[in-house]
C-alpha cells in the first residue's frame, strides 16, 4: 500500500486497497482492465499532481471513488463512506475534463444548481456564490449564459462549481485546460489558499509544470499500477550537477573545484562542477579557503517533467526485457 | 513524510467528524434544485417557446372573440358575424344550424375539439418534442460526469427529469385550459366546468408518454431516437387497442347481432367482419388482446377523465339489468343520484327521478312498465298496443277530460316480461366509440373494458419503464 500520509489525524479522506476495475464492452461483456490493484490512503490537507501517460487509469481511479464508473472490486472509500454511494460525495467537489456545463443557465445559476444538488439551502448560497465568483474572475460574467462564454470562462465556472459546497476532498481534471495565463495564476492561488485551508486536492494535467508548481505530492500511474509516489523533490532527483554563483575573485577557481568534480566549468561567474550532491561541501571549503566569494549554491534537478519521462520509459524497457 | 497544513476554520473541524452532511445541508433543497433546472431547462427550450406562445395566443382568442346567441362578436363588438356567413355549409359539424342555443353549441365543440384533437392530440406531440431532450442530455458525456459526481442517486436524478416534464407540461396545459375556460365565461357569458377536466386528462396522457420518452432517453441517449420510439410507441399503443376492439371485440359482436337478426328472418343484416377460426387469426388475437391489456391506454385519458367527472358530479351509472322486448333489450341504468335511465338498442334514453319503489311506465312499441326494487331487482310488465289504448280511453272517459296520470300500479292488463342479468344485456349496434364507452364503467368486470384496470395497467407500465430508465442508468460508466 502507497501511505500518503499529511497530517496524523486518523481520519482518511481517501482510502483505496487493491482497487481493481475494467469497463464493460456491450451490455454483458468484459473490457479494458483501467485498475489493476491500487492501494492508496490519503490524509487531510495536501494537493497532488495525478501523472500517468494516457490510459494509465488516473481518469478511471477519479471516476470509481465519485461512483461515475461500476464494475470495481477491491475497496475503496471517500470519509470511510464506501465510493460510489452518494452520501460519499457530500464533501467531494469534481471538475471533470471537457465538462460540459448546463448552456441553458447562467454562471450564477449553474452555482446555484450545483449548490443546491449538493444540498446548500439559498441563504447560504446567496452569501458563497459571489464570493466564488469574484475569485475565479466571473462576477462581472455571472449572468451571461454558458453557452455565450469562452472555453477559459466555461473552465473557471466549472472550477467554481467543483468548489460551491467547500469541500473537502477536490478532485481537479485539467483544471487550466484553456484558461488564459492570468487565470491559470488565478487557479494556482485558489488550490493554493485550498491547501491552506485544509482541503486534499488531487490534479490531473499533462501541464506537469503546473503540476510541479501546485503540487507538493505526486503519485504516478501506469497501466492501471502506481508507478511511484512521494513529493516533488523526491521524484525529482538532482542531476549530478552543482551550479556556484561567484562574486569578483583573483583565483583559479577551475584548480579549486577540480578535485571534487569529474569536470568543471566556467562561464562568466557561474561555476558549474558535475558531481555528487554531497560533494558540494567540499567544493564549498575549498571556494572559502581561498576567499571567494560565493553568492549562491544551486544543485540542479531534474524537471519534473523529464523525470515522468525518464520513469514511464524506464517502465517501458523493463516491460520490454 | 509530513506538512503542517491544518483546517482553517472551525466549521471545517466539526464537518470533518464523518460524511454526515452539516447543519447546512437539507435534502430538499436537492429536489428543488432539480426542479428549478427542469424549469429553466425546459425555458430555454425554443419549441417550449412556441407552444407557449400558441397557448397564449389561444387563450387570448377566447377573450376577443365572444360566442352571442345569434352572431359572434369579435374584439368586444367591433365587428359582428353571424354563424351561418362564418360556417357556411360546415356548420352542421359544430351544431349551430338549426340548434336552439348557438353559443353554448359552438363552445361547447370548440371546447370539445380543443380538448380531444388540438391539446390531447398535438399538445401532447409537441409536449414529448419539448421534453424528449431530458435525459439524453443529462447523460451526455461531460454533462453526466459533472451532474453525477453531486451526492444524489442516479434514481433521483432520472426521475427528476421525468416529474419535471409533467411539471411543466401541467402549468402549460393548467394555463391553456384554465385560461381558455375564463376567456369563454369573460367573452361568452360560458361557464361549464366540464371543460377543465380536459387539463389532468391531459396531464395524465402527458404522463404515460413521458415514462416512454425517459425510457427510450435512458436506453438510447439520443435525443433524435428518443423522439421517434416515444412517438412511435405511442401509435403502436393507440394500434393496439384500436385493432383490440374493432377486430376482436366490435366485429365480433356485431356479427353476433346480425346473427341473431337472421335468425329472427331479418336477411338483410349485413356482416361486419369476421372472428376468425384460423389458428393464426386466432394467435393474432390473442396477443393483440396481451397487447391492449398490458401497454398503457392513452385512449383512455378522455374516457377515464369523463368517468372521474361523472362520478363526482353524481352522474355515474350502474347497469341494474334488462327486460327483454321480443328483438330488443331495453337496458335499465341507475344513477349514483338516484334516478333511473332506460335506453333503447337506437340509444334514445329515458331519465326517471322517482327511482328505486316507484312504477316507471314507457310508451315504445309496446307499453312497458318497469320497478327497481329496493334492493335493486327489476320487475317489468308489458302488454299489447291495443290493450293499452283501450285502458287510456277508459281512463279518459272517467275522468272527464283531465290529463291521465302515470299508473302507480301494474294494470291488470299487462303480463310479466323477461327481465335479463346486467351481464347478459346486449347493446345493439353501437358506433364503436360508444360500443366501448358503454362497457367502459368503474364496476366493469371484463378487464380488458374495466377503468380501474387501465388505470393501473397504464401507470404500472409507466412504472416498469421507469425502473428500466433507472437501472439502465445505474449500469452507465461516464
Amino acid at each position: 500500500m502507497t501511505a500518503i500520509a499529511t497530517r496524523h489525524s486518523g481520519e482518511l479522506v481517501l482510502d483505496v486497497e487493491n482497487l481493481e476495475m475494467r469497463y464493460r464492452k456491450g451490455l454483458f461483456g468484459r473490457g479494458h482492465k483501467a485498475l489493476n490493484g491500487i492501494s492508496l490512503s490519503v490524509e487531510p490537507g495536501s494537493v497532488f499532481g495525478l501523472l500517468g501517460p494516457n490510459g494509465a487509469g488516473k481518469t478511471s481511479l477519479v471516476k470509481v471513488l465519485l461512483g461515475l464508473a461500476t464494475g470495481w472490486s477491491g475497496r475503496a472509500e471517500l470519509f470511510g463512506e464506501r465510493a460510489g454511494r452518494p452520501s460519499s460525495r457530500w464533501q467531494v467537489g469534481y471538475l471533470p475534463e471537457a465538462h460540459r456545463l448546463p448552456p441553458y443557465l447562467t454562471g450564477r445559476q449553474v452555482l446555484e444548481l450545483f449548490g443546491g444538488l449538493c444540498g446548500r439551502q439559498r441563504s447560504w448560497l446567496a452569501r458563497r456564490v459571489p464570493a466564488l465568483l469574484d475569485a475565479v474572475g466571473m462576477a462581472e460574467a455571472a449572468d451571461r449564459k454558458v453557452k455565450e462564454y469562452s472555453k477559459g470562462m466555461q473552465q473557471r465556472i466549472g472550477l467554481a462549481q467543483a468548489l460551491i459546497h467547500e469541500p473537502r476532498l477536490v478532485f481537479l481534471d485539467e483544471p487550466t485546460d484553456g484558461v488564459d495565463p492570468v487565470g491559470r495564476a488565478a487557479i494556482r492561488d485558489i488550490i493554493e489558499r485550498l491547501k491552506d485551508q485544509g482541503v486534499t486536492v488531487f490534479i490531473n494535467s499533462h501541464l506537469l509544470m503546473e503540476v510541479e508548481l501546485m503540487c507538493d505530492r505526486i503519485v504516478v500511474l501506469h497501466q492501471g499500477r502506481i508507478l511511484r509516489s512521494g513529493t516533488v523533490d523526491e521524484l525529482t532527483p538532482n542531476t549530478g550537477v552543482v551550479h556556484f554563483e561567484l562574486g569578483p575573485h583573483q583565483v583559479d577557481v577551475l584548480a579549486l573545484a577540480r578535485p571534487h568534480a569529474s569536470a568543471v566549468e566556467l562561464e562568466g561567474s557561474t561555476l558549474t562542477c558535475t558531481m555528487p550532491a554531497d560533494r558540494a561541501d567540499a567544493v564549498i571549503d575549498s571556494l572559502r579557503a581561498a576567499r571567494v566569494p560565493i553568492r549562491a549554491v544551486r544543485p540542479e534537478r531534474l524537471t519534473l517533467e523529464a523525470s515522468f519521462i525518464d520513469m514511464i520509459v524506464a517502465k517501458g524497457e523493463k516491460g520490454a526485457r | 513524510m509530513s506538512t503542517t497544513t491544518t483546517q482553517s476554520t472551525a466549521a471545517a473541524t466539526a464537518r470533518s467528524a464523518g460524511h454526515e452532511p452539516d447543519a447546512a445541508i437539507s435534502r430538499g433543497r436537492v429536489y428543488v434544485s432539480l426542479m428549478r433546472d427542469a424549469y429553466l431547462q425546459v425555458a430555454d427550450n425554443l419549441v417550449f417557446r412556441i407552444m407557449l406562445g400558441v397557448v397564449f395566443a389561444m387563450v387570448a382568442s377566447t377573450f376577443v372573440i365572444g360566442f352571442r346567441e345569434d352572431h359572434v362578436s369579435l374584439l368586444f363588438g367591433l365587428a359582428e358575424l353571424d354563424y351561418e356567413s362564418i360556417l357556411g355549409s360546415v356548420g352542421w359539424f359544430f351544431g349551430v344550424v338549426g340548434s336552439e342555443n348557438r353559443a353554448a353549441t359552438f363552445v361547447e365543440q370548440l371546447q370539445q375539439s380543443f380538448a380531444n384533437s388540438i391539446a390531447g392530440t398535438f399538445g401532447a406531440l409537441f409536449s414529448v418534442v419539448a421534453t424528449s431532450f431530458f435525459v439524453p442530455r443529462m447523460l451526455e458525456k461531460g454533462a453526466a460526469d459533472t451532474l453525477f459526481s453531486k451526492p444524489v442517486t442516479r434514481g433521483v436524478l432520472v426521475l427528476s427529469r421525468y416529474f419535471g416534464s409533467i411539471v411543466f407540461v401541467g402549468i402549460l396545459s393548467t394555463v391553456l385550459v384554465f385560461g381558455m375556460w375564463a376567456g369563454f365565461a369573460v367573452a361568452s357569458g360560458y361557464t361549464n366546468p366540464r371543460f377543465l377536466w380536459a387539463a389532468p386528462m391531459l396531464i395524465y396522457q402527458f404522463a404515460l408518454l413521458a415514462a416512454f420518452s425517459t425510457f427510450f432517453g435512458a436506453l438510447t441517449r439520443s435525443s433524435i431516437a428518443t423522439l421517434l420510439l416515444t412517438v412511435l410507441s405511442w401509435w403502436g399503443c393507440i394500434g393496439t387497442h384500436t385493432v383490440w376492439l374493432l377486430a376482436f371485440e366490435y366485429a365480433p359482436a356485431m356479427n353476433d347481432i346480425g346473427r341473431s337478426e337472421r335468425s329472427e328472418g331479418d336477411e338483410t343484416a349485413p356482416e361486419v367482419g369476421t372472428s376468425g377460426e384460423h389458428p393464426l387469426v386466432v394467435f393474432i388475437g390473442k396477443a393483440v388482446t396481451l397487447g391492449h391489456l398490458v401497454l398503457p391506454k392513452t385512449g383512455d385519458a378522455a374516457e377515464l377523465t369523463e368517468l372521474v367527472r361523472k362520478t363526482l358530479h353524481g352522474e355515474t351509472r350502474t347497469l341494474l339489468g334488462g327486460v327483454s322486448m321480443r328483438n330488443q333489450t331495453l337496458a335499465i341504468y341507475e344513477r349514483s343520484d338516484g334516478g333511473i335511465v332506460v335506453t333503447s338498442p337506437e340509444g334514445n334514453e329515458a331519465l326517471f327521478t322517482q327511482g328505486r319503489g316507484a312504477l316507471l311506465t314507457m310508451e315504445a312499441r309496446r307499453p312497458v312498465f318497469v320497478r327497481v326494487g329496493l334492493d335493486g331487482t327489476i320487475e317489468a310488465w308489458t302488454g299489447s298496443p291495443r290493450d293499452a289504448r283501450r285502458a287510456a280511453e277508459e281512463s279518459e272517459e272517467g275522468e272527464d277530460g283531465e290529463a291521465a296520470a302515470p299508473p302507480t300500479e301494474v294494470p291488470d292488463w299487462a303480463t310479466p316480461a323477461e327481465v335479463v342479468p346486467a351481464s347478459d344485456v346486449g347493446f345493439g349496434r353501437d358506433d364503436p366509440i360508444t360500443f366501448y364507452r358503454r362497457r367502459f364503467t368503474w364496476d366493469q368486470q371484463e378487464l380488458g373494458y374495466s377503468p380501474l384496470f387501465s388505470l393501473a395497467s397504464s401507470l404500472g407500465f409507466s412504472f416498469v419503464l421507469l425502473l428500466l430508465a433507472t437501472w439502465r442508468v445505474r449500469r452507465m460508466d461516464f
